[in-house]
């Protein structure tokens, strides 16, 4: 029997915008499941980030960005990740509820390090 | 055993039953809410690839046909949570007696 | 909020910028030249798949508030969306490069100095309008210069065509001598190529997210769609009419840009040699805009980064910084001396390449009830698009060894 009220990860979670109200927040880029002994496995978190997106074209990939992210000091954690119990409803976006936005810290870096130092950029 | 697997990486990764035969790849996990959480149900596991994703029963299908696909697509297996055995993300393996 | 009649300006800066640039100057000159009427055709053939796929882009955009670029990506997956994207990337590089030949071809026409020279200060205007400017303030300048190429029109009407193998010409292929086939289907694979070009639905649904429509703008959408789209078709098809008038009799074959500057003089006399350059330098610098933003909007929109024209720079870093590079790239084979006519020809035909990939998307995105709701695709609008995939395939499969047949 399928069950009636599934959510597909795939098709309705994974890629999806992040959206906090009307504020967007990036895609879904990656969605980690919890495996547990003898219970089936927990959605844990989604995943956000370059690093994120990078693994998704191969290793190689990944690699350059973390260490593009380690030379510059970009981000604490490469990989910023969202429990699933700050999802609050799945649609044609996926609205969460955060109190802050580590997300954009490549987008706040390169504003204040390179875009920020063009003039007219404010 | 607590691991993390990321869907993202599982998504077209072949499943193998027991005898090390490939069945097919996985295409969709689905989800149930209980309680709290929302848990893994089941997997789908296509022979067609990433035709479910593309959703081609609408529309892809007739485009197919059009095109001059034979005979019938499949409908993807579906694979109940614990019969796959994850405990190598790389190679997902079908143990039906679980 | 915003009046439909500004609304349509963004359908009509789209057909400048994205209908009489470079490319299609080029070819309908071309096609004019070497087969007098007989390819108007192509121009209408195009033209028509075309109007069907910018309403698609708007109405998508309009209806789920998501662009063309999101919707490939969050539907179909990261995976599948980012390589179409890469490639028409490189495919933009070499238009974007192009379409800077063609401003600063314009601007040779008109002070006789050197196209390299300008290539420079052409990239640097170029990014300063995008880094400064809003969406609207680039749309109307743009649009209200691109007027002037209402000329091409005038002059044709005025070089007293025949107006019935124009009309034949206009339904129906006027299949040419044998030994000269290969460059006649040559010749309209081009102008399809620079007729339908994918950098527009991008530039098309951003541009309508940016402006916040809804779904009761579709029928401003439609109109705009149609308009804007057999606007920019109409210049088409008087480039390709007065290069029949002036050149088609004597015999000459179009081999440089500066030929073609000469199709205006014999209709509109002195005027004809300035107007031309102008023309030329407004559509090419349109065509720029265009493509520079969209090649921003889709790689933001394809990773998730921020992006908007209308916000400051400094808040959508990435964004700006990927339309920022692109443009100063995009002029080293201009400044290294690479022909512009040539670099129009060859990325016209890669652009032929990548079509079928992006248009493929619109037969699942726009029948998906959860981006389009009830506005769907009709049966039409499903045979046209799948029309043009199997047109776009074909193209993408004849082009490189038609290039070579019928190019060199």
């Amino acid at each position: 029997m399928p069950p009636t009220h599934a959510t597909r990860l795939v098709s309705d979670v994974l890629d999806k915008q992040l959206v906090q109200g009307r504020k967007k927040l990036g895609k879904v880029d990656g969605l980690v499941i919890v495996l547990r002994e003898g219970k089936p496995p927990r959605v844990g978190y989604i995943e956000c980030g370059t690093a994120v997106v990078a693994r998704r074209l191969g290793r190689w990939c990944e690699r350059l960005v973390l260490a593009l992210n380690r030379r510059f000091g970009v981000r604490e954690h490469p990989r910023y990740r969202i429990p699933w119990s700050k999802v609050k409803e799945i649609d044609i976006n996926v609205e969460v509820e955060l109190d802050e936005h580590p997300l954009l810290a490549w987008e706040e870096w390169l504003s204040k390090h390179v875009v920020g130092r063009i003039p007219f950029a404010k | 055993m607590s691991a993390e697997v990321n869907v993202e990486l599982l998504i077209g990764r072949k499943v193998f039953d027991e005898g090390g035969k490939a069945i097919g790849r996985i295409e969709e996990i689905l989800a149930v809410e209980k309680g709290d959480d929302l848990v893994v149900s089941e997997y789908h596991v296509g022979t067609e690839g990433l035709i479910e994703r593309l959703s081609v029963y609408h529309f892809g299908l007739g485009l197919l046909r059009f095109l001059g696909a034979r005979g019938h697509l499949d409908d993807p297996k579906r694979i109940p949570w614990q019969e796959l055995d994850l405990s190598d993300p790389q190679k997902p393996v079908w143990r039906r007696n679980r | 909020m915003k009046s439909s009649l500004l609304q349509i300006a963004l359908g009509i800066i789209t057909s400048i910028g994205g209908f009489l640039e470079v490319g299609s100057i080029a070819t309908a000159a071309q096609a004019g030249a070497s087969f007098r009427y007989g390819l108007i055709w192509a121009i209408v053939l195009g033209t028509l798949c075309l109007v069907f796929l910018i309403e698609m882009s708007g109405r998508l955009a309009a209806v789920s508030e998501h662009t063309i670029a999101d919707a490939v990506r969050e539907r179909f997956g990261f995976d599948f969306a980012i390589w179409p994207r890469l490639a028409e990337l490189l495919v933009n590089y070499l238009v974007l490069g192009a379409e800077i030949g063609g401003v600063c071809l314009g601007l040779k026409v008109l002070t006789g100095i050197d196209a390299r020279w300008w290539a420079v200060p052409v990239a640097l205007i170029l990014w300063f309008a995008l880094w400064v400017g809003t969406l609207d303030i680039i749309e109307n300048a743009t649009s209200i210069l691109g007027l002037l190429t209402i000329a091409f029109v005038v002059a044709a009407v005025k070089m007293h065509p025949d107006w019935i193998p124009l009309a034949r010409g206009a339904v129906a292929p006027v299949f040419p001598p044998r030994s000269e086939s290969g460059q006649y289907w040559f010749t309209a694979v081009s102008i399809l190529g620079a007729t339908i070009s994918p950098y527009m639905f991008y530039f098309y649904s951003s541009g309508a997210v940016e402006d916040g429509w809804k779904e009761k703008d579709l029928p401003a959408n439609r109109v705009t769609a149609i308009l804007g789209m057999s606007f920019g078709a109409l210049m088409s098809i008087g480039v390709l009419v007065v290069s029949a008038q002036v050149f088609n009799p004597r015999g000459i074959d179009i081999k440089r840009y500066e030929q073609i500057a000469l199709v205006l003089t014999p209709a509109l006399h002195q005027w004809g040699w300035p107007i031309f350059g102008i023309s030329l330098a407004v559509c090419c610098f349109g065509a720029a805009v265009e493509i520079s933003l969209a090649s921003a909007y889709s790689m933001a929109q394809t990773f998730g980064w921020n992006w908007g024209e209308d916000e400051k720079p400094a808040s959508r870093a990435r964004f700006s910084l990927t339309y920022t590079i692109l443009i100063f790239l995009s002029i080293i084979p201009l400044l290294l001396g690479v022909d512009p006519l040539k670099q129009t020809i060859v990325s016209m035909a890669l652009t032929a390449i990548v079509l079928p990939l992006a248009i493929l998307p619109f037969l699942l995105l726009l029948n998906d009830e959860k981006f389009v709701g009830t506005h769907r695709n009709g049966p039409i609008g499903n045979a046209v698009v799948t029309f043009t995939i199997f047109m776009a395939a074909i193209i993408a499969i004849v082009a490189v060894p038609l290039e070579i047949v019928g190019g060199g």
